[in-house]
Parts: C-alpha cells; structure tokens; sequence
C-alpha cells in the first residue's frame, strides 16, 4: 500500500484532563478529586484499586450516570489574518457511565473480593461549527474510550491486600474535518477497536496509624481501531494527486497509556478522612495519531506528547451516620506540546474542584451526587504546526448514582 | 420489576448516545468529466490555445511572459475561435478531459473524454455569458452549437450565444465574460449513456470558492512529497502554487481591467508610451475605467460562481489593429 502523507488532517483527541483521560465519574471518587485511590469502600475498587475489593462484604453494586459539558474558546492572535476572530465550541454534552459490582467473601480464611464494571476512562468531545475559521483543523472530535474490568483483591495477610485483573478498552471515534478552500468540503472517518491489558495494584494499612497507602497500575491499552473514512471534495481534485481523497477503509492503532495511581488515606479522627493522590499518565506514547486509508491514503498528526502527573487531594466528613459530605482539589500538570496545539486537542494544565455528598436513606441504598469543575489554564499556540491563537477551556461533571449492599457501615470488614 | 426494566431502559439510552456517528464509504465515481483549466492538463491536447486562465497563470498581462505567439493570435481578429487552427470551431470552446477510477492503482487516470453532451442540461443555469461593459450586465442566452472531440483525449463543447451565426468576432465589442455550471446542478457529459456532472478541474475547483488562498489556513492538503525535492524545496512549490491560484482568483474577484497592447506606430503617438517588454515595439495602452463588473459576479447573474465548472474572459474589438489582452 502506498503511504502518503498529509500536513494537515484529520486529528483527534480532547477531554478534559491531560491528553483524552475523562476523570472516574463515580460521585464519591468524583467529589474527592480522584484522590480515593487508598480510600476505596465500595465496587468501584475493580476500577480504582483492585487491592481494595478485599474489603467488600457481600454484594455491593454501584451505579453512576453524569452529565459532562466541555467548552472551549478559541481567540485568534493579537495580529495577521486571524487577528479579532473568535469561536466557542457547540454546546454538547456527553454522559460517561460508572457502573460496578463487587462480591466479597473469605477465601482460605482470608478477605477476598471480585469486581467487575464498566466506565469511560477516556474521550474526546469538540464540535466547533461546520464553517469556523480552523475548521481546516477540526470540526469535530467524538472519541469515546470505554473500559470493562473483571478484578479481584486478596488480603493477603492483615493489614496487606494484593489486586489485579484484566481491563478490556474499546475505543470508538468520529473525527470530521473540513478541506479547505472548498466551504462544502470535508472529511469524515469513524473506527473502532479493542485492546485487553491488566491490572495490578496493593493496599496497605498501617498497623499503628490510621493511614492507608494505595498504589494501582494499569497497562496501556493499544488499539487497533478500524473503520471507514468519507472524503467530500470536488471532482477535480481527486486526479493527479496520489492520495486520492476517495472513500476508503481506515486504521487507526490508539494507544491508551499507562497508569499509575498513588495515594495515601488518613483518617485524622471519626468523622474526618484526608486523601492525596498522584497520577503518572504514560502519554509519551502520544506522539503522532497515524490514520491509514486502505486506498492509499496516510495521514499523520504529530502530537509529540509527554507524560502528565495529577496530584490530588480530597477529603470526606461523616456530618452524621448517613450523610457524608465530600471536597477535593486537582492540579494537572498535562504532557502537551505547545508546538502542536490544536483546535482538536485544547488541551493545557488544568487547576479542578470537586463536591459532593451522600445519603444512606435506606439500611443497604445510598444515593451519592458530585459536582466537578476544570478550568483549564490558557493555552498559547506557538509553532509552525499550531493553530494559532489562544484556548480558554473548562468543564462541569454533575454526577449521580446509587450505591446498594449488604453493608453499609463503611464498607470494611 | 417496573424500576428494573426503567433503569435498564434508561442504562441502554444513555449508551446508545454514547455511541459514536457511523461513516459509510461510497464507491468512487468511476469516471469524471472535467473542464480543462490550463492546457497543461494531462491529457489535452499540445499547449497552443491560450485561455485567458493561462494568461493569468502567468501574472499576466504586467508581468509580461506572454508568448509573441498569442499577440499573432489577437492579430488574427480576435479570441478565440478565429484563429485558423480554430475555424472548426464557430464558438466558445470549453475543452473537457476525463479521468477513471483504476482499483489496482486506487487513483484517478487519464480515459477517453465524453462522447456527448446533454443537452438539455445546457439552460439559462448552467451556461451563462454576460458583456461586462453594458452599463447593467444581463446575461445573454447560450446553446451548444457542437462537440467537436479531435481525440480520445479531449472533447471541446462549442457554444455561441442564441441567434448568432458569424464567428465570435461579430459580436457588439465589449467585454465578455463566460461560464459554464459544474456539480449537481450542471451541464452533464455523456460516456455513451452514463451520464457524468461536468465539474472544475482543480485550478478552478480551488479559486471558486473565492477564499484567500495567500493564508495557509485556506490552503488544500498539500500533496504528498515526490521522491527528489526536499521537504523545503516542495514546500517552496506549494506556496507559490498557492500564491499563484490567489492572483488568479482575485483577477475574477475584482472589477476586470484589460489593456491593450498596440503596435510602435500607436504607441509613438502622442505622448510615448513605456514599450513592453519582452516584446520590442509593443506597449501597453492605458486601461480602461476600473469598475467593471467582476466575473464572479457576471457569473453570479445566472448561478452561484462557487459552482463554475469553466471560466473565460476575452474581448471583441472594434479596431483590428489594436491588439487585445485581459487580465485574468
């Protein structure tokens, strides 16, 4: 097959973290700023720490749906063709799903619990108007990265719980982009494709304080996602070119990275408990999106990424025995290439809040809800690659969802 | 059980809006009919009829480069179609060229141009030629006189305006803009009896839209890199092709302004006139009042200039001596 390559086309990615990583909208892990990563108490450990499913007793089932609303604003530079122009993404929120449930029991005398769920790790969500001034750039991004997990924790001996277990990614994506001069023109592709990688994570709890440490992996995930691709541009100028903009099938090898979640929980007395947590997100892996037609077609986006770190805090307050009220705080610090920055990726380090609560109304039903906010630092374009000018972007998650079990007392043992 | 089977309901909802847009591929038009834009195209016959797209290629007229060739042309009596290699030709020619899909190469190759017209596509809407300089420019109604295909290669549709008989020469003088509509809404060219859009081919394709083609924002995918030219020395190609096309476009964009080139005697006359160079004893006559309609906008008296499969622009003169130019 030939490969050809173009300067310009159709890119992918966005989200609302560093590179196309969504946040866990789970509302207890979403109000606490991600930073539960030793604090896990229910199913939602087959995502976060498996090492914690050892702590689940009984049957503990945890539903979320959310409401995720990304915007961006694009400002053209101080001067040159662009200068005064301006546009905001469309209005279009996508609603990412936690939904978990974990089965706890004693194995050879000891704790011993699996989970299984399914969530959205990963995304990208960027509709700018059809006829907006980069929409040689982007037009629109829809990446979905979906997650099914089948983990399982061990307590090891007391106080040492051991987890791990296989993650299913799937990502779906639908990319358009317009082809300039022609108002009418465009490109459209839309692919999907799995991959299967593993889990390992740890658990440990001091014997003298009340402090938790907690460490989670994930493997990278690549995907290998195929599809078709759309191309509408006047007849004449398909002939003479070898990359002939006709419609042909489309690969796309995504790699969603490594993860490294850390964290520490600390109870300072009843009802207060303190979490921190850091993030290493592997996105050196981010370097270019590689789409390849079966016609001939090859188009490269470099990205160039590095990798991002996340340091988290948060904290839960029992205000009484069935109403736990939830804050946190995020600093992300993202692995992007101003060189490379585009409309398709506004991507920038991101300063987040979090709130949240939860009501046990029921001996074994607890209704949970979060409110997330990401106000993403000002990015600059530079470079001969970038889309110039600068990008203002921010994100509201509102989160619910309900947690049913057999035990409601805290979820230990 | 009736908030079990909502929740799942509502759980299948949400996932089903999470999905993403379906694409579906459609097989490439196995042929495409094009209106040839310069006559380097691949595929058309030997580079000796100068269309005024060529001469604007060429940043003409000021920027000289103009072959002595064309000015023997103008000297027969005008454009185009007097010239003796065009006396078949009673008319406008729009020159057309195909190209075929070939699924082992999975690119476009040149094939044998159309072998008909249709011409009940030829109407008011898709073929349109309109004299700039009347004081309130009207289309005048065109029809296909004939196809006139010398080989395989390409095919010339001939028209001429509705009642005329003489050569293009005895029109009223003025100047005169004409345009042919391409895509969906255009003339179609026949393959025996599949019918095919007749569409720009990609000079024209690219300035119809009438975008700034001086800002890279507003440029096409660039080609890939032929093996031989260094990333710099293509890139270097690609913007002056750019650059090029935008002198083009804002040539149909803007008010037209010929000028004329006369002989010595003429140019001696009076006050002296700069010769133009590289044409010893020629110069340019002053231009006529700007204003003029542009062309996009004569074409857009009949359908919208976005859709231009072909554009020309010539002059008819009254004064055989004065040798005409247009820019573009």
């Amino acid at each position: 097959m030939k490969k050809l390559m173009l300067a310009v086309l159709l890119a992918p990615a966005v989200a609302l973290a560093s590179g196309y990583d969504v946040p866990n909208v789970n509302p207890r892990d979403l109000s606490m700023a991600g930073s539960a990563v030793a604090a896990q108490v229910d199913a939602v450990a087959a995502f976060q720490n498996p090492a914690a499913l050892s702590r689940v007793q009984g049957v503990d089932v945890n539903v979320a749906l959310s409401g995720l609303f990304l915007g961006t604003e694009w400002n053209g530079p101080s001067s040159g063709p662009l200068a005064g122009q301006s546009e905001s993404t469309k209005f279009s929120p996508v609603p990412p799903v936690s939904i978990f449930a974990a089965y706890g029991w004693e194995l050879a005398g000891r704790p011993f619990g699996v989970g299984v769920g399914f969530n959205v790790p990963g995304g990208g969500n960027v509709f700018w108007e059809d006829d907006w001034e980069g929409r040689g750039r982007i037009i629109t991004v829809d990446r979905k990265i979906y997650a099914g997990y089948l983990t399982a924790g061990y307590e090891l001996i007391p106080n040492l719980r051991l987890g791990g277990g296989l993650v299913y990614y799937y990502g779906t994506e639908y990319l358009k982009q317009g082809i300039q001069p022609f108002p009418e023109g465009y490109g459209e592709l839309s692919t999907r494709g799995g991959a299967l990688s593993f889990d390992l994570s740890a658990e440990y709890t001091l014997p003298t304080i009340p402090l938790t440490i907690g460490a989670d992996y994930k493997y990278q995930g690549k995907m290998n996602l195929e599809g078709d691709g759309k191309f509408v541009v006047p007849g004449g100028t398909l002939p003479g070119s070898p990359t002939p903009n006709v419609d042909q099938g489309v690969e796309h090898e995504l790699t969603y990275p490594s993860v490294l979640n850390v964290g520490l929980a600390y109870r300072l007395n009843d009802p207060w408990l303190v979490t921190f947590g850091f993030t290493w997100i592997d996105y050196s892996v981010y370097t270019a999106d590689v789409f390849e037609g079966d016609r001939g077609a090859r188009i490269e986006v470099p990205r160039n990424y590095g990798d991002s770190y996340v340091f988290r805090v948060g904290a839960e307050y029992a205000l009484r025995e069935n109403l736990r009220l939830r804050a946190g705080l995020l600093r992300d610090i993202s692995g992007i290439d101003r060189d490379y920055a585009s409309p398709t990726l506004p991507d920038s380090n991101v300063w987040a809040g979090s709130l949240g609560a939860s009501w046990g109304f029921r001996q074994n039903l607890a209704v949970n809800a979060a409110l997330f906010y990401a106000n993403f630092d000002e990015l600059k374009a530079t470079g001969p690659e970038a889309f110039p000018g600068s990008y203002e972007t921010n994100v509201w998650i509102v989160s619910a969802g309900v947690t049913w079990r057999a035990d409601l007392d805290g979820g230990g043992r | 059980m009736l908030v079990r089977r909502s929740v799942l309901l509502a759980l299948a909802g949400v996932l089903a809006a999470a999905g993403c847009k379906d694409v579906e591929q459609r097989d490439p038009a196995p042929v495409l009919a094009l209106a040839a834009f310069d006559r380097g195209q691949p595929g058309v016959r030997a580079a000796t009829i100068p269309l005024p797209n060529d001469l604007a290629l060429r940043g003409a007229p000021y920027a000289g480069g103009l072959s002595a060739t064309f000015f023997d042309y103008i000297d027969d009596g005008g454009w185009p179609e007097s010239f003796a290699e065009w006396a078949p030709f009673p008319g406008i020619a729009v020159p057309v060229w195909a190209q075929a899909f070939d699924e082992e190469t999975g690119a476009y190759a040149a094939s044998a141009a159309p072998t008909a017209i249709d011409t009940d596509t030829i109407t008011a809407d898709t073929a349109v030629l309109v004299r700039v300089t009347d004081e309130t420019p009207a289309p005048i109604p065109v029809a296909m006189v004939q196809l006139v295909r010398p080989s395989d290669a390409v095919a010339y549709i001939i028209l001429r305006p509705v009642g005329e008989t003489g050569p293009l020469t005895s029109l009223p003088p003025g100047r005169y803009v004409f345009a042919v509509r391409g895509g969906p809404n255009g003339v179609r060219a026949l393959f025996e009896d599949v019918s095919v859009p007749l569409q720009a081919d990609r000079g024209i394709a690219l300035i119809a839209p009438n975008r700034d083609l001086s800002q890279p924002e507003n440029w096409p995918p660039r080609p890939p890199r032929p093996e031989g030219v260094t990333e710099e020395e293509f890139q270097a190609q690609f913007e002056a092709q750019m650059n090029q096309l935008n002198t083009l476009r804002l040539g149909y964009a803007s008010p037209l302004e010929w000028s004329r080139v006369a002989d010595e005697a003429t140019c001696r006359a009076g006050v002296p006139l700069p010769l133009t160079e590289p044409y010893p004893g020629r110069c340019w006559l002053a231009g006529p009042p700007a204003a003029i309609m542009p062309a996009f906008d004569a074409v857009d008296l009949a359908f919208p200039h976005e859709e231009i499969a072909s554009i020309q622009t010539f002059e008819v003169v009254a004064d055989a001596a004065v040798r005409e130019e247009v820019t573009p």
